[in-house]
């Protein structure tokens, strides 16, 4: 796997542009999540994909083996952490998801509209998403991003340090952290089956 | 029995962030207590919530082409523009040694060699910079032509166009070898000869350097 990465990393720097899109491909589901769970906003999500990949692209030439998949998530995260500052620094936009939203369906209209099978189960479901998705946004960066790699992306308590450029220790410290407050902060019984 | 389990220890013995001491010490104590064992099932189902958001995200196929036109667009260097266009690289080849044609053909007509006669004639018999190019492009042929037409206009015998050795030298020491540049062609013993060339003989002397051969210069 991690050689088939360094080829097409390989083919990109001579110039390939298949191998480079290549690598968009095999690793864009992963990113995307991970961004939108980080942003917790699809459309934002999609603005720093572009702009991962972009890094990516440009900084080829300093990929020196190893975990493709840890160097393109460090990437991603500190691409995450940029924008975020950014935001915070002209903060003359509002990033409320509810302000945002002001003009769009209700949820409940919007689980009518999918033609649901209950749709009012659907509605709790959403409304419970929702929580999660706010619980996860409420973390500091830095334990989101640990929880979000492990839990979600399903890398190890070792791709996370390489991937957040800290030990392993550090990591699970994070995590413990925001696992705890996410248990203050999760509903308390959810069907997930569904 | 020992004390019960603190939620951040069943979080740490659920997550295995513990360390191995810390894992088998919650694992046995779960084993013996009940009401921990609850509590960690409580635990583990709120946090499947978590599970709601594990919805596969998938990259459309209008994303995943924005995004490799807007990377491979954004900043490509230099040296990957010479990989994608060849020609470019080409081009670029062609106009470095053009100039540098240019530059070495500029550099040898400045460094020139003078001709033989100039650079090996003493300084002293050194004759004064042309004042035309006249002198560059004589040649031999030419220099003698000069010559038997200057020594007619001298009224000179018709005979004399064969010019020996010494009717040579005495235009040599006349002036004309400021112009004409002619030399003796073997070397002369001494610094001065005679003409004759149907007048009266008269010595003259004799400024061509007895090693430089025929010469042409200015």
């Amino acid at each position: 796997m991690e050689g088939l990465d360094e080829s097409l990393v390989a083919a990109h720097l001579r110039g390939d542009p298949a191998a480079f899109r290549e690598l968009v491909r095999r690793y864009g589901d992963g990113v995307l999540g991970y961004l939108f769970r980080m942003t917790g906003n699809r459309d934002q999500a999609e603005d720093l994909f572009q702009e991962t990949f972009k890094r990516v692209h440009e900084k080829a030439r300093t990929f020196r083996g190893g975990s493709f998949k840890s160097w393109l998530f460090t990437i991603a995260t500190r691409v995450t952490i940029d924008t975020a500052r950014r935001r915070k620094r002209t903060a003359t936009i509002s990033l409320d998801r509810q302000t945002d939203c002001d003009d769009e369906p209700s949820l409940l209209e919007t689980v009518v509209a999918q033609d649901a099978a209950d749709p009012v189960d659907e509605v709790v479901r959403e409304e419970q998403k929702e929580q999660v998705r706010r619980a996860i946004e409420s973390l500091p960066v830095g334990q989101r991003a640990a929880l979000v790699l492990a839990y979600y992306q399903h890398l190890s308590y070792q791709e996370v340090a390489e991937t957040l450029g800290c030990s392993v220790g550090a990591v699970k410290t994070q995590m413990s952290r925001a696992l705890a407050k996410l248990a203050q902060r999760l509903p308390d019984s959810v069907d997930v089956t569904k | 029995m020992n004390k019960h389990l603190t939620e951040q220890q069943l979080i740490d013995y659920q997550f295995k962030l513990a360390e191995e001491a810390g894992l088998n010490a919650a694992r046995t104590h779960l084993a013996e207590c009940e009401e921990c064992r609850q509590r960690l099932q409580k635990l583990v189902r709120k946090f499947a919530s978590l599970d709601l958001l594990r919805d596969e995200v998938e990259v459309p196929e209008d994303l995943l082409s924005k995004t490799v036109e807007h990377a491979t667009r954004a900043r490509p260097s230099r040296v990957f523009w010479l990989y994608r266009v060849p020609a470019l690289g080409a081009v670029a080849a062609a106009v470095v040694a053009g100039v540098a044609l240019l530059i070495v053909s500029n550099s040898r007509q400045d460094r020139q060699p003078m001709p033989t006669a100039m650079h090996d004639m003493p300084a002293q018999n050194a004759a004064p910079a042309p004042s035309s190019e006249e002198g560059y492009a004589l040649r031999k042929d030419e220099a003698m032509s000069l010559v038997a037409e200057r020594l007619q206009k001298a009224e000179l015998a018709p005979e004399s166009k064969a010019l020996s050795f010494d009717a040579r030298q005495t235009l040599a020491g006349s002036g004309a070898a400021g112009r004409v540049g002619l030399a003796p062609p073997e070397p002369s013993s001494a610094p001065g000869g005679s003409v004759k060339a149907g007048g009266p003989v008269r010595s003259v002397p004799v400024r061509a350097s007895p090693e430089t051969p025929y010469g042409l210069r200015r």
